[in-house]
């Protein structure tokens, strides 16, 4: 071969290459800076997220995006949603926290939301890993015939148990426990705790007075400590379930809910829960718990990142070590099992535009950038912080922290925005070096021990009936910890009261959904 | 002879009226924002009433949606909680026509008869204040104060007494939606009736002092009569919402424990809109409801007025 034949050949080669390769580059090409809505539930206004700091603009300088924020608050973050998806102007992003398969089902019929073309698994791979990992993706897809939604999950690499169960767990007074030669166990029975509660009533080991409140959270972590604890049938995910027969049953109506809505009536009458726990906003009853020590127990997330924030509180209002004076357990039904229903691995979903679908640049950016948040490597910036700033590989491989405090406690873009762009928070926090250890290896105890004691009291996820969806079951509006709090304060006679809103709600809603579901996969 | 007279008349009106307008046109104009304002923002929207009989679909849009006659209410109509949301959205609010109508009346008149006119201007600020404050705050302070550990709790029982569960007793709930509403909105809706007050003819106040009559009597045989037709048009205008008022009050003073007793027609709208997937053809259908009985009240209240021999609301 000649030296000018040789020449030829390079020279039809790499421009060949260049050939190939420049729809790749134009693909790439992210010299245009696209701007996207974002509406995420409680971030703080008043912040730059998208070049607030280091953090923030390490991913958006990468994908050259900017985010027009919209905060919303968690009280009325479903209302503007559903608002704007109906009026055809939701915004090109939003982490939607409640999920109504329903809803997205209405909504993927009258093309509101985007729907991702069929290709998109292959596109961006990470992004569809993490989306399996959700094991509803399927279900979805199946029933709208195609993907309309991208479900967070909970979980990606480091799930604990299977199946899932939700977090919540007590926080107890651990110090007044002892004080009062109270056994400190892993799992404590409903009545056990009610137990605990009389007792720390009668010696008020600290010294609290009338201002003591024994069991104190709100109305629908209330619902974790008795109907939810007592019977699986009262979970919202659980309320129609299959009983032995196949035939499909309403929990609330059944003789098992009677019996869990007495205990509560009981321990409310009893004065063993915060008289006026129905008044409590969110994190109330948490913040007697940690702010002014005048509470016994309370229910809170079973994360370490809710451990670390406790531990901080307790030292900074009341001067207390975390480790000495709290406790963390399981709450049981009478019978010593852990009473549930199913919990998939998703919390909420992400949404996208239908305009934002069909304006190919922009929304190939945003997969892109979703895509990257779901790697290894973004992970560890998400919730560690900068590499070289915050942490850095040691020589052995591990993950050394070089900077202390969370990720939100440094970067205060990361507080309720960053941190669940898709996979939740909940996944690192099973490894994350910058809460303790002891806090992280409870909470896979704490999982384990769920695991263990509810074999066969956790009733399976039976994804027919969860998204079974029909005008009848759509009208049903009930906020089940509303609803139970509400028959054990009503006055009169429990029995009565839960006989006549069985009635009620049967003949109102229940009953046409019970014949359509019974009709549909009754006895199967 | 007569009906060809008529008949003429009735062609040449417009033409008359349209002569009229066009004379007038400077001050036409002035009606026009105001015309435009209500065209777009009060009679446009009443389009989407249509929502109450159809399945709406957003994608069609209301005109889009099909008709579906009146499935909407069948459901509505079936609902036990929706009739026990109407009846009792008519018992809380006849005791707000009975027990807060007449506040501000009252405090109009004590503000009148007020003689150092720098502590009425005080008084009066002080009444017309919490009109502005929402209901979130207000709501807030109330419970603060109403609690178990709250301030009226804390003097009951350092005087010996025992707490009172305010908040969720449901005999309290009914008289605290009336005494906060009083303490809120009082001092602003006896603007008007002070306004009314200050237009009455002095002289008859002179004449009557002159003639010996009292204080109370004056109030009575002269205050009173003169703003009787204000009194009477803003009673007919609450009577004509005596289906809606105090959603904002009721929500943010609400809770489980009083859920019997304060889930009114505004409340059950709100659950069925927003605690549900989203049917706005059932709310719709809710709203027409409650829109038909506010007028239908708003309507007899006038001729109840009229009947009585005082003005109404409409010629």
């Amino acid at each position: 071969m000649t030296i000018q034949r040789f020449f030829s050949c390079l020279l039809a080669a790499v421009m060949l290459t260049a050939l190939c390769a420049a729809p790749a580059s134009a693909q790439d090409d992210r010299s245009e800076t696209f701007t996207y809505t974002w509406c995420t539930p409680g971030s703080p206004d008043g912040i730059d997220y998208t070049a607030g700091d280091d953090y923030a603009r390490f991913f958006t300088e990468q994908f050259n995006i900017q985010w027009d924020k919209i905060n919303t608050t968690f009280d009325n973050h479903l209302e503007r949603l559903r608002i704007w998806i109906n009026s055809g102007d939701m915004p090109d992003l939003v982490n939607e926290w409640t999920f109504n398969f329903s809803e997205l089902q209405s909504y993927a019929e009258q093309g509101l939301v985007g729907r991702l073309p069929d290709d998109w698994k292959e596109r961006w791979p990470n992004l569809a890993n993490a989306y399996a990992r959700t094991g509803v993706g399927d279900q979805i897809e199946e029933r709208l015939g195609g993907t309309y939604a991208l479900p967070h999950p909970i979980f990606a690499d480091h799930q604990p148990v299977e199946p899932l169960v939700w977090h919540y767990v007590a926080f107890m007074r651990k110090d007044w426990m002892e004080a009062c030669g109270i056994e400190i166990k892993d799992s404590y029975t409903v009545a056990e705790i009610m137990d605990i509660a009389r007792t720390i009533k009668e010696q008020d080991p600290g010294n609290v007075g009338a201002n003591l409140k024994l069991i104190n959270t709100h109305v629908a972590y209330m619902a974790y400590m008795f109907p939810y604890a007592l019977y699986e049938g009262s979970w919202p995910d659980g309320v129609f379930f299959k009983d032995e027969n196949g035939q499909i049953q309403w929990g609330p109506a059944q003789p098992e809910m009677l019996e869990a809505l007495k205990v509560y009536q009981q321990a409310y009458r009893e004065g063993l829960i915060n008289p006026e726990f129905y008044t409590l906003k969110t994190n109330e009853g948490a913040e007697d718990f940690y702010t002014t020590g005048q509470s016994a127990i309370t229910i809170e997330c079973g994360m370490a990142v809710f451990m670390d924030r406790y531990r901080a509180d307790f030292e900074q209002n009341l001067g207390l070590d975390y480790d000495e004076v709290v406790h963390t357990a399981v709450i049981t039904g009478m019978d010593g099992k852990y009473h549930s229903a199913e919990l998939a691995n998703y919390s909420g979903a992400l949404l996208l535009s239908p305009q934002l679908v069909e304006d190919t640049e922009r929304f190939e950016r945003l997969m892109d950038f979703l895509d990257y948040m779901c790697t290894e490597e973004a992970q560890l910036v998400l919730r560690l912080g900068l590499e070289g700033v915050d942490w850095q590989y040691a020589e052995d491989g591990s993950i050394e922290l070089l900077t202390s405090g969370t990720v939100s406690e440094k970067y205060e873009t990361a507080q309720r925005c960053w941190s669940n762009v898709y996979v939740l928070s909940d996944d690192f926090g099973i490894i994350n070096p910058t809460y303790p250890e002891a806090y992280r290896e409870r909470v896979v105890e704490l999982y384990e021990l769920k695991h263990e004691l509810g074999t066969d009291t956790v009733l399976p996820a039976d994804w027919d009936l969860r998204f079974y969806t029909s005008p009848a079951r759509d009208r049903i509006s009930f906020v089940y910890p509303d609803e139970y709090a509400a028959l054990i304060l009503k006055d009169g006679d429990l029995e009565e009261n839960w006989n006549a809103w069985v009635e009620e709600a049967l003949n109102t809603y229940i009953q046409p959904v019970l014949d359509e579901m019974n009709e549909l996969y009754g006895g199967k | 002879m007569s009906q060809v007279l008529q008949t003429s008349k009735h062609f040449q009106r417009p033409r008359g009226l349209a002569a009229a307008i066009y004379k007038n046109r400077a001050v036409y104009t002035l009606l026009l924002p105001g015309l435009i304002w209500y065209l777009v923002f009060a009679y446009g929207p009443m389009g989407g009433l249509s929502l109450a009989f159809k399945d709406y679909r957003a994608n069609l849009g209301i005109w889009g949606s099909p008709w579906v006659g009146m499935q909407n209410y069948h459901y509505v109509f079936r609902d036990a909680a929706f009739w026990r949301s109407v009846w009792r959205t008519l018992f809380i609010n006849l005791g707000r026509l009975i027990f807060e109508f007449p506040m501000p009346v009252i405090l109009s008149l004590i503000l009148n008869e007020l003689r150092m006119p720098r502590y009425k201007k005080v008084l009066q600020t002080i009444f017309t204040f919490p009109h502005f404050l929402s209901w979130v705050i207000v709501s807030s302070v109330m419970i603060n104060f109403l609690s178990v550990e709250g301030l009226v709790n804390s003097i009951v029982k350092s005087l010996g007494g025992s707490a009172f569960n305010f908040l969720g007793n449901t005999t309290a709930f009914q008289p605290m939606l009336y005494i906060t509403s009083i303490w809120k909105s009082a001092g602003w809706s006896a603007i008007i009736y002070l306004a009314a007050i200050s237009g009455i003819d002095m002289d008859q106040y002179e004449a009557a002092q002159i003639d010996g009559a009292s204080r109370l009597q004056r109030i009575a045989h002269i205050t009173l009569p003169n703003i009787m037709p204000t009194v009477t048009v803003m009673f007919i205008l609450q009577t004509g919402s005596i289906m809606s008022a105090g959603f904002d009050q009721i929500f943010n003073l609400s809770n489980v424990a009083v859920r019997d007793v304060s889930e009114t027609l505004d409340m059950y709208i709100y659950r069925i809109t927003f605690q549900a997937p989203p049917d706005f053809g059932f709310s719709m259908a809710v709203s027409l409801f409650r829109s038909v009985i506010n007028m239908v009240l708003l309507v007899l209240a006038d001729r109840g007025a009229k009947l009585m021999g005082g003005s109404g609301l409409f010629a």
